[in-house]
């Protein structure tokens, strides 16, 4: 497809990074499959490298959004002043569903860990208080690889995420999630 | 901005319906970069696109030397997946000295 900037040359295939926002803070994800124009570096993304990117920022939210633990479920619940069927009825789950999370039955599911975080990004003092971390206000975008290192090109690049603040093992939770023992 | 009356809503709304199903509809980095920030992802384009029922006609804003008296570009409003109100831009692509027809470009997607 020729470009839509310049119109003088045919876009081409090329690498590009993305900033993404998560809890306030910035993280870019590098590597990205973008079609660049050689001519006038015009940048646009096809309908599959979208959906590429998509699949990215969804393991990089799931990452940096841990399974949140028992203690911190019962203290969502105690911050918030409900009673079990109340946050049951909130997040639309069984009613014993809850309950069985924060006695530590089972784990939390990976779409509603997402979902109490959600909730939680909505008043962040209880985020605070459940997580024990603030939000910071002011999007800051100091750029730390996992692997210290690589974002300063050499050898290979880092194919994915840097993040604000302390390098994070990023780990999809679901994957070989398991009936906790009592 | 103003509706594009009532014929062509439903044509050009159509057209662009059909070449994001094709997914022949690009999108621009600014766009990628609004949805980054905004949380948002392709299921919502997806939503406000293929649900749209209303479609409005921006002013041009191409720059002089890429321009094309048919480049139009349109404003979609709808809400995202999580129900926010959100609205897209997408614009129309035509050469300049042959006028042909090159593609739909999503040049913003974002919150209002």
């Amino acid at each position: 497809m020729i470009c839509t900037n310049c119109f003088e040359e045919e876009y081409k295939t090329a690498k590009t990074e993305l900033a993404v926002t998560i809890n306030g803070e910035r993280y870019v994800l590098r590597d990205l499959d973008c079609e660049a124009c050689p001519g006038c570096g015009d940048i646009t993304f096809t309908h599959a490298q979208s959906l590429e990117i998509d699949k990215k920022r969804i393991a990089l939210e799931f990452g940096v959004k841990p399974l949140l633990t028992p203690a911190q479920l019962r203290t969502l619940r105690r911050v918030l002043n409900m009673k079990l069927d109340e946050i049951c009825d909130l997040l639309h789950i069984g009613r014993n569903t809850y309950g069985r999370w924060e006695r530590g039955e089972v784990e939390i599911t990976p779409s509603m860990n997402l979902l109490v975080h959600s909730l939680m990004e909505k008043m962040p003092d209880v985020r605070t208080e459940v997580v024990g971390k603030k939000p910071s206000k002011d999007n800051k975008s100091v750029k730390l690889d996992k692997k210290p290192g690589a974002a300063e090109g050499k050898g290979k690049k880092s194919t994915a995420i840097c993040c604000a603040e302390e390098p994070t093992e990023y780990k999809l939770p679901g994957k070989g999630r398991k009936k906790l023992e009592k | 901005m103003a509706p594009i009356g009532t014929g062509l809503d439903e044509h050009v709304l159509h057209t662009i319906q059909e070449a994001y199903m094709a997914g022949k509809v690009r999108k621009t980095k600014d766009c990628m970069e609004d949805m980054a920030r905004d949380g948002l992802f392709e299921a919502d384009v997806e939503k406000v696109v293929m649900e749209a029922t209303a479609i409005e006609k921006a002013m041009p804003a191409t720059s002089e030397r890429a321009s094309n008296p048919h480049n139009t570009h349109y404003v979609i409003h709808g809400t995202s997946t999580k129900g926010a109100a959100v609205y897209c831009k997408v614009c129309s692509n035509y050469h300049p000295q042959t006028h042909e027809f090159i593609g739909w470009k999503l040049t913003s997607f974002e919150n209002k």
